[in-house]
């Protein structure tokens, strides 16, 4: 699913350069739940970033679900990223304005997925997700749990192969985060690849394999 | 020390105190000069003792369109028992300006007797006339101005008795009024008595009026009303009003003194004064962005004085207090620019330039710009208490990052410049129709030449019918031929009145063989005048050079065709031309001409026009030449000619016809002038705002609109999510700024020629350039906005 050769990246600086990824090397299979660990500064979110293709600015190969990424044009990678990969942030990231399901169904909008579609794939999830009772609210009216839920729905609504989860749990207590990690194996047994980041040792080990960074560099998977 | 502190504190953001001064001395200066003039037309105390109590008579002559003074005999015989009107002045006032003997030009004024009595007021040094003093001969004092006094003999104490010689003639200064004394209006700088002429008497009893402008003072209590009633008594009384209260339909007009001047010049200021309101809206809504944002910016200082015990009230006057220096800079700076805003709206015919009671810089400036600070004051501290208040700026019904308040503000100001536009739009199409009017005549090329060749009109010197007629007769044709052999022209004709001279004579001139009283402008004119003019022919031919001088054919208007000759073929017809007293003479009819427009542009067809065929018009004649390229630099041609042949004649008017024609609607233009200029400055501080609000929603939605990109939103739907924004904003405001604007239009109705203050056209085009102005002030945004990096974006969270 995820090649990565060589990746480097790194901010030019007075006398030198400081280093975000280093010779990254690591490739991750269809289907398959890892967890990247390592202390704050190591480059998780950025390798994250690289990986969600958010982050164009790196250099060497990256090869998503056999597509290199490096060859293709912003508009191009944009295209890739709507089609493979769906992300969980660690803030929820919910729009404040938008009701649970008008926050659900804005990615779809924006894949121009026709109205009727639309609404029966959200109605779909909300009842999937068991949050129908929620779906007029505003996410400022749910708790942290139910908000990261709502946010899982949205980015599992357009149906990824990729799931980017950064810091998943990081803003939750035990009881919601156990949820959200429930939830995440349920996607895992669907199919789905799932790479997330988190500093949860526990949270972590759940995952099939665990990729340490440290100052950029990959210490052992 | 601490207030020296609060005046540094603002200064700290140069940037932000210059554009806070800019905008407040603007808006001061517009302000204060449109309220200073309205104040001086309508309030300002005139400089005359109880001056409502002082009001113009005038003779309304109905049928003929027009309104003008009354005779001596008519001023005379107005004051009766003094019950209602217990005196009135007659005046004149010179329209040339003539030169003392040091080269000094004086205008002056010559009145009647009661100067003293109807104006009630009385010479600071010396006297006024003495009633001999009004018999010609012995007419040779003068009462001069303050200002003349101080200007032209220094202040000098003994200037009572001095001699000043005028022209040709000599005056004995008796008497010098007080200071701050003006009348008719400023531009007078001295008085003589009014010593009729044998003319001029013989006028009066003949009841030819338009000759004097009378002033009255009304009895105590008396209304304007019943003054009219008086004036109207003694026209029904006097026989010398008979002809014209049966031919031209002569009514009294009483206007109070003050309305002479205001009713000219008070829409006009009003629709200034309210674009001027306009603006100030838009740059208080423009100054609580401003400050909305700079307050934002300095919200986590202020959440550090909550943190050490400081309430609401205490922030939102320390943020005021920031405010009080650039705005109270920005007021002075707009006070000293009120002057130079009124001289411009002097010299651009918004504001009467002699008002008797002046128009300067005064208290009306003051209490406008004060106003207007504390305004821009109210608006700093509306955003102080905004800023403090989280629901007003981000809620969850606005769904923009913007708040209420902000697009509430931008529909406003969108709307006010949508219905400024409009107004300004439908100006602009009314002057274009008035420029396009059909006028009859071809101004192109042509000059129009005031010649006296005796210099009875500046320097004052009699003509004598009898000596100086035949005298000059040949010098008029001698100048034409000698102007018409300059290269370049193409025609010369002599004139009595042409079209936009101001000159007027009206006539009786009925179709030969009926006994209606026809009143029709008219003219005397030279071979080839229609030519010189451009004037078509319909029928017939032109005045010829065999065509005798007296009692020859006349030529005739299509308009007095029309309305007299009802279908007969007008070759065949002749009309009866007063020669004097009842007498007349036949005149065949040799051509019909087209109709012209002959004082402004926007005249009805009221009187038709018959014109004579005339070899000299003496004393004053004009010369109408058509050349070939630039007419204006054509007058000093024509100047030189005419001093060369005639070195003592005095000169009048000597323009190009196309700037008298220009001149006529100079106030419309400059109305137009002034409010396309607000209209623009309210567009371009409407987008500026716009811009900065949408600016202002991004910075706030960084964050979200990173999320919606890595949900899968591309950069154009991000572009288009802004746009849609500001343009719902936006097309809410253009809508309002019709409703609003169209309604309000009809104050402009008086001002618009052949467009209707509802035309669509107009409105459509004010809207859609507002719309599409302001949706470019969005692009930037917009453009801004696309390019969010979602990942800077959500590492702003």
């Amino acid at each position: 699913m995820i090649t990565l050769e060589n990746v480097e990246k790194s901010f030019p600086l007075a006398g030198g350069r400081s280093w975000v990824l280093r010779n990254v090397n690591l490739a991750i299979a269809d289907g398959e739940f890892v967890s990247i660990m390592g202390p704050s500064g190591a480059g998780k979110s950025s390798l994250l970033n690289v990986l969600g293709l958010m982050d164009h600015d790196w250099q060497g190969g990256y090869s998503l679900d056999g597509t290199a990424v490096a060859p293709l044009n912003a508009k191009q990678r944009q295209a890739l990223q709507r089609d493979k990969i769906g992300f969980i942030f660690q803030h929820y990231h919910l729009i404040d304005d938008l009701k649970v399901w008008e926050n659900l169904d804005l990615p779809l909008q924006y894949r121009d997925v026709p109205a009727k579609e639309r609404a029966a794939q959200v109605a779909d999830l909300l009842d999937r997700f068991n949050i129908v009772g929620k779906k007029d609210l505003f996410p400022n009216q749910l708790s942290g749990g139910q908000q990261q839920l709502v946010a899982v729905a949205r980015a599992v609504i357009t149906k990824p192969r990729l799931l980017l989860a950064d810091e998943p749990t990081g803003a939750l207590h035990s009881t919601q985060a156990r949820i959200i990690m429930d939830l995440l194996h349920e996607l895992h047994r669907g199919g789905m690849t799932i790479v997330q980041v988190t500093h949860n040792e526990d949270y972590a080990a759940e995952a099939q394999r665990i990729v340490r960074l440290r100052d950029g560099w990959i210490e052992g998977t | 020390m601490h207030a020296l502190a609060s005046w540094r504190r603002p200064f700290r953001s140069p940037l932000f105190a210059l554009t806070v001064i800019v905008l407040v001395a603007a808006v001061v200066a517009v302000n204060a000069t449109a309220f200073s003039a309205i104040h001086a037309l309508r309030w300002k105390a005139l400089p005359y003792p109880e001056a409502d109590r002082l009001v113009n008579l005038k003779a309304d002559l109905s049928k003929f369109g027009f309104t003008v003074g009354l005779t001596d005999r008519l001023r005379r015989a107005v004051p009766g028992d003094g019950a209602q009107i217990t005196a009135a002045l007659g005046y004149t006032v010179g329209q040339q300006l003539r030169q003392d003997e040091r080269g000094q030009r004086w205008r002056i004024a010559r009145v009647s007797d009661g100067f003293g009595e109807v104006l009630g007021v009385a010479p600071a040094m010396g006297r006024l006339f003495a009633a001999d003093e009004t018999v010609e001969g012995r007419d040779d004092a003068v009462v001069i101005s303050h200002a003349a006094w101080q200007s032209r003999f220094s202040g000098d104490a003994e200037v009572v008795g001095r001699r000043l010689r005028i022209g040709d003639d000599t005056y004995t200064v008796v008497g010098v009024m007080p200071e701050g004394f003006v009348f008719p209006t400023a531009s007078v700088d001295a008085w003589r008595p009014y010593a009729m002429t044998t003319r001029e008497r013989e006028q009066s009893e003949a009841g030819n009026v338009g000759s004097l402008d009378v002033v009255a003072r009304l009895a105590p209590g008396v209304s304007p009303e019943q003054a009219r009633d008086r004036l109207q008594a003694v026209f029904l009384s006097d026989a010398s009003a008979k002809g014209l209260l049966e031919n031209a339909g002569l009514k009294a007009a009483v206007e109070p003194v003050r309305d002479a001047f205001a009713a000219s010049h008070w829409r006009a200021l009003a629709l200034l004064q309210l674009a001027a309101i306009v603006l100030l809206v838009v740059v208080a809504a423009n100054l609580v962005n401003l400050n909305l944002d700079r307050l934002l910016a300095r919200s986590r200082e202020f959440q550090i004085r909550r943190a050490i015990g400081a309430d609401t009230r205490a922030i939102t006057r320390g943020i005021a207090a920031d405010l009080m220096p650039p705005i109270v800079v920005g007021l002075a700076l707009g006070l000293v620019l009120t002057p130079f805003g009124l001289g411009l709206a002097s010299r651009h015919g918004l504001l009467p330039v002699d008002l008797p009671q002046g128009t300067g810089f005064g208290i009306a400036a003051i209490v406008a710009g004060v106003v207007v600070a504390v305004v821009a004051l109210a608006s700093g501290t509306l955003a102080a208490l905004l800023s403090q208040r989280a629901a007003a700026l981000s809620s969850r019904g606005s769904a923009s990052g913007l708040g209420r308040v902000r697009p509430a503000m931008i529909i406003a100001q969108v709307m006010l410049t949508t219905a400024l536009l409009g107004g300004a739009g439908l100006l602009l199409r009314s002057a274009a129709n008035l420029m396009a009017t059909e006028r009859g005549f071809d101004a192109t090329g042509v000059v129009l030449t005031a010649v006296d060749p005796v210099g009875v009109s500046i320097s004052g010197r009699a003509f004598d019918p009898a000596v100086d007629g035949p005298r000059y007769t040949p010098f008029v044709e001698t100048l034409r031929a000698d102007v018409a052999a300059l290269p370049g022209v193409r025609a010369v004709a002599i004139a009595s009145a042409p079209p936009f001279s101001q000159w007027e004579m009206v006539s009786n001139m009925r179709p030969t063989g009926t006994d209606d009283n026809v009143q029709a402008r008219a003219r005397k004119v030279g071979p080839g005048f229609f030519n010189a003019l451009g004037v078509g022919l319909v029928a017939g031919r032109e005045f010829e050079r065999s065509d005798p001088a007296s009692g020859g054919p006349v030529i005739v208007d299509e308009l007095w065709a029309r309305r007299h000759l009802a279908g007969r073929d007008p070759l065949t017809a002749s009309v009866d031309v007063p020669t004097g007293g009842e007498t007349t003479r036949t005149a065949p009819i040799v051509g019909v001409v087209r109709s012209v427009k002959h004082e402004r542009l926007d005249e009805a067809e009221n009187l038709p026009t018959v014109y004579e065929v005339a070899e000299a018009p003496l004393p004053v004649f004009w010369l109408v030449t058509r050349v070939d390229g630039d007419a204006a630099a054509f007058t000093e041609v024509v100047r030189q000619r005419v001093l060369a042949l005639a070195p003592q004649a005095d000169i009048g008017v000597n323009r190009a016809l196309a700037d008298l024609v220009a001149s006529s609607i100079a106030s419309q233009r400059a109305l137009l002038g002034a409010l396309a200029t607000f209209a623009g400055v309210t567009l371009l501080l409407a987008a500026l705002g716009l811009a900065a609000v949408l600016s202002f929603a991004i910075r706030r939605r960084t964050a979200e609109l990173g999320v919606r990109m890595a949900v899968g939103a591309t950069p154009s739907r991000v572009r288009n999510l802004v746009l849609g924004q500001g343009g719902r904003l936006i097309v809410s405001g253009a809508l309002l700024g019709l409703a609003v604007g169209v309604p309000l239009a009809r104050v402009l109705g008086d001002r618009l020629y052949g467009v209707a203050f509802t035309d669509p056209l107009t409105w459509l085009v004010a809207a859609a350039v507002v719309a599409g102005v302001a949706l470019v002030a969005c692009w930037w945004p917009a453009h801004r906005a696309a390019a969010t990096d979602p990942v800077v974006a959500l590492r702003s969270e």
